[in-house]
């Protein structure tokens, strides 16, 4: 194993090197993109552990995600906070939300979780628009105030800066987390639930953790976004945004939370491709959004059928019965049988 | 078309020399994930013979049966049956070429009715494509072959003609026992494969159901049963296949068996090994 | 109190509009385990084939078969994608599911532009009855809704493939030992639901206008309904339905009309967690 960490690390200081150099190479509206790419990344790093080692799939996330952006609006714009203490603070509200929101919840398993996190998500998007006298309805939240460092306000630069380290922290602590005892015991749950509650892991506990830890991570990419944005309108927080970090995640790989970073830069480049590839004079206005939901949606189903475990294991599992191939090796099929053919449904 | 029409000479002659079996199973090779359930195990079964499985809780009965079901497929080896490979045939496919199985547990449909269950036994028989109008089309071209094979199995099994409306939810462990066995039938099998005829069953119903079962290979239905309990298995079958930890650790008539001092011991042997036995293969 | 009685014909027919997609979720989830969100797009897809159909001059009712053949075809497509595929977890062919009804929306975005799309119903003229006002279109939801329903019940209690696909879903692994194969049974749920979800698009566009936006909140109300039957009892999908619908009318007219879809939402929550298996489950 040691082989591939270093690859991991090699991985990560080309990766750090790339976000430090580039705000020199970029125009502010290209800054943005990558600026998308942190605050992706530290909401997929979250959802990476829900999923991939919680085994709970969460289509809520851009609840939390707004809970977390809201919260920096309102404290700053309305109740004239320091933006320091409120982009702390947001993300322990999205915890606690999590918390609350994950104890009823999480007594649901699989798709009944993943429709009651949607149910949560959209519900979140309509008090947002209904709420007219705190959120602005759809008007939007102006007035969102920025940090400041040494008086000044955070420049475009340095905000960049920061929401990379908060990214890199993200993916650090969802490491150490995966690592820890904890985090161990987080995967036997996902693999076996009754084993781990024999073994004396209290599930109950740790599922509810991971939940609020992801959203944790939701919320404090949301606060980052609101700060860095300075507005915030429900359309932001659509529970499109949920599926789309669902879509991360899925390209990114289940396995290693720094699949949410691949994921991050592979979708939010693509979508900015494709919005540059569909926004001319002469397409119609609409056509950005429905290639989008085509593009979106072709990767979310290819991915599903093809590579279950995420693009990038995916194309290495591939890789890798082509070299077996290649070396005379049948690659035998461990996985024969492992689901019985009653998968489809097995009665009751 | 007659289901349960005796059959014997037809599938003799058929099959050419006696030497050909129906369903013959070489070196065979099941795995799940990483457990290896059946390691290699060979076995025929010729038209009209009456053949038994046992072995212990695990040995892999189940899983083979299964796998010539069409249920789980094979990691290594062949399922020849009536001379066909059927080794990658889905089950539905399966049932087509004429193995039934009555399935461990019995398996009925719960909620839908006696009758429901037995007209659905035949289930393969019409719908054989994808497209299902062909299939209803066949079902009601069939209509009189369905209400005698229905009357064959009425008249086999009296009870289930009383139940028929019944949902089989509610039959107790023989009569869904009956009940499973009727469906099977009703698929015009050439072959019918019982996992567990008698668990669960109380002595006098389990004899009632053996016997049902002799005649019906009298008239010439080819058995292949799974039976734990190996002196209802020595009694009803021509030839025994012992299967033990995924491999076929003796085979022979009940005679041979009977005289080989490892099988007497660990399978027959004193009543009290035989109760031991009997109580590790309760599941 | 007749502004009550007022609340309650429009929620029922509300409720009923639900109805048929919540039947919809209840056929998939029968048979296959999964929670279809795609189910919402057959639904605005039925809507705005039949807007193209009466474009195209097509008389009404034959505008509307058409809508719903076409959306049945399309829907049996998209079971065949989401749980086509052997081996697939349940959990990947549910995240299938809502990339193919984003999939929809982008192209009935395309095709259809991103204007409200409606037509008219049948009649626009209200009918009142001791001051309680109905549109003649919410009496054919309902009356959609008083036909299709036993149909529903009938082609899964009373015909031969609806048997099948009933045993599937209570027995998928004994329905394989009869020949049924589940995957086809899947394909024909997703067929049937794609229908029901269809009918009700084609219905109830006159009464609300399609965006392309338009299915999320149909599936959800949809999917609150038949989680009232836990998702498997038709009957308990209906019910759910109507009370549901009322609710909502209710909440819209006593207090907010904007939160009618939380009161879908808490709802549907509320039934998950405190009866994830439904409140009614008589079938
Ligand atoms: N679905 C399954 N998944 C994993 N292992 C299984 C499964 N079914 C059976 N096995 C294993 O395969 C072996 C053979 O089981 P089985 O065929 O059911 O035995 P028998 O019918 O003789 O009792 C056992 O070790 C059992 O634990
Ligand atoms: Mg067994």
């Amino acid at each position: 194993m040691p082989v591939r960490r270093v690859v991991v690390a090699v991985f990560m200081l080309v990766a750090a090197g790339v976000v430090a150099v580039l705000p020199r190479a970029l125009t502010p509206d290209k800054r943005d993109i990558v600026i998308f790419i942190g605050l992706y990344t530290i909401v997929g790093a979250g959802l990476t552990l829900l999923m991939g080692f919680a085994g709970q799939v969460s289509l809520g996330q851009g609840g939390f995600f707004a809970v977390g952006a809201y919260t920096v609006g309102l404290l700053t714009a309305k109740g004239h906070w320091n933006p320091w203490l409120a982009l702390i603070v947001a993300p322990v509200v999205a915890m606690a939300v999590g918390y609350i929101v994950g104890l009823p919840l999480l007594r649901l398993r699989g798709h009944h979780l993943a429709v009651a996190t949607l149910a949560f998500g959209i519900i979140i998007y309509t008090l947002l628009n209904n709420l007219r006298d705190l959120t602005g309805g759809p008007i939007g939240l102006h007035g969102i105030k920025q940090p400041t460092l040494g008086g000044n306000v955070l420049s475009g630069d340095h905000f960049y800066y920061f929401i990379w380290i908060v990214a890199a922290l993200s993916l650090v602590i969802a490491y150490n987390i995966v690592r820890s005892r904890p985090g161990r015991a987080l995967r036997a749950i996902a693999q076996h639930e009754g084993a781990a509650e024999s073994i004396g892991i209290n599930v109950r506990l740790y599922r509810l953790t991971i939940f609020a830890i992801a959203a944790t991570f939701a919320g404090a990419a949301g606060g980052l976004f609101a700060s860095y944005f300075k507005f915030l309108s429900p359309d932001s927080f659509t529970p499109t945004l949920s599926i789309l970090f669902l879509i991360i995640v899925a390209v990114g790989g289940l396995g290693n939370v720094y699949g949410a970073l691949v994921g991050s830069v592979s979708i939010v480049l693509l979508t900015e491709f494709l919005k540059r590839l569909s926004t001319r004079p002469d397409v119609p206005a609409r056509a950005p959004v429905v290639l989008q939901s085509l593009v979106y949606a072709a990767i979310l189903i290819l991915i599903m059928l093809f590579m279950p475990r995420g693009l990038l294991p995916g194309i290495q599992q591939f890789v890798a019965i082509l070299i077996a191939r290649f070396k005379g090796k049948p690659g035998a099929d461990v996985r024969q049988n492992e689901a019985a053919v009653g998968e489809l449904a097995d009665g009751r | 078309m007659t289901g349960l029409t005796p059959q014997p000479p037809l599938h003799q002659v058929e099959s050419g020399s006696m030497e050909e079996p129906l369903l013959d199973v070489r070196d065979l090779a099941v795995r799940y994930g990483s457990i290896e359930a059946l390691r290699g195990v060979s076995l025929s079964v010729k038209a009209g013979e009456f053949v038994a499985i046992v072995g212990p809780n695990g040995a892999g009965k189940s899983t083979l049966v299964n796998t010539i079901a069409g249920l789980l497929r094979p990691a290594r080896g062949t399922i020849a049956f009536a001379g066909q490979q059927i080794g990658s045939l889905s089950s539905a496919r399966v049932v087509q070429r004429g193995i039934a199985q009555v399935p461990e547990g019995r398996q009925v449909f719960s909620d839908l009715s006696v009758a429901d269950n037995l007209q659905l036994g035949a289930y393969g028989r019409y719908f054989q494509s994808p497209f299902l109008i062909d299939g209803y089309a066949r079902l009601l071209g069939g209509r009189r072959a369905m209400r005698t094979d229905l009357d064959r199995v009425y008249a086999l099994f009296p009870k289930l003609h009383d139940l028929r409306d019944r949902l089989a939810g509610t039959l107790s462990g023989g009569e869904q026992q009956m009940l499973a066995l009727g469906r099977a039938l009703m698929s015009e099998a050439r072959l019918l494969m019982i996992d567990e005829l008698s668990l669960g069953l109380a002595p006098i119903i389990m004899r009632d159901i053996a016997e049902h079962l002799r005649v019906l290979n009298a008239e010439g239905l080819t058995v292949l049963l799974v039976e734990q309990n190996v002196n209802l298995a020595f009694a009803l079958a021509r030839r025994v296949y012992v299967l033990e930890n995924g491999r076929v650790r003796a085979e022979g008539t009940p005679e041979e068996l009977r005289r080989q001092p490892e099988i007497e011991r660990v399978y027959l042997g004193s009543p009290i090994a035989a109760t031991a036995m009997e109580a590790h293969s309760v599941e | 109190m007749s502004e009550f009685g007022q609340y309650l014909v429009t929620g029922i027919a509300t409720g009923a509009s639900f109805a048929l997609v919540a039947l919809g979720f209840v056929a998939i989830y029968r048979v296959t385990h999964v929670v279809n969100f795609a189910q919402g797009a057959f639904a605005m897809l039925g809507g705005y084939v039949m807007s193209s159909m009466l474009d195209r001059a097509l008389p009404g009712p034959l505008a509307a078969l058409c809508a719903v053949l076409i959306v049945a075809v399309v829907g049996t497509l998209i079971g065949m994608i989401a749980v086509g595929k052997p081996r697939l977890p349940i959990i990947a062919s549910l995240m299938i599911t809502l990339g193919l009804s984003v999939l929809i929306e982008g192209i009935c975005l395309l095709i259809w532009g991103d204007i409200p799309t409606t037509y008219n119903g049948i009649g626009t003229k209200a009918l009142s009855f001791a001051n309680i006002f109905v549109l003649p279109q919410q009496v054919v939801v309902v009356a959609a809704v008083a036909i299709v329903f036993p149909l529903f019940q009938l082609f899964f209690a009373r015909t031969y493939i609806g048997k099948a696909v009933t045993a599937c879903a209570l027995n998928a692994r004994a329905a394989q030992l009869v020949g049924i194969n589940p995957r086809v049974m899947a394909f024909l749920a997703f067929g049937v639901a794609a229908a029901c979800g269809a009918l009700s698009g084609v219905l109830t566009t006159p009464l609300s206008p399609l965006t392309s936006n338009a299915d999320i909140n149909i599936a959800i109300n949809g999917f609150a309904g038949a989680i009232v039957g836990g998702l498997i009892s038709p009957a308990g999908a209906v019910i759910g339905s109507l009370v549901l619908g009322i609710a909502q009318t209710m909440m819209a007219g006593y207090f907010d009309p904007s939160y009618q879809l939380v009161v879908a939402l808490l709802v549907m929550i509320a039934v998950l967690i405190a009866r994830p298996n439904g409140l009614w489950r008589r079938a």
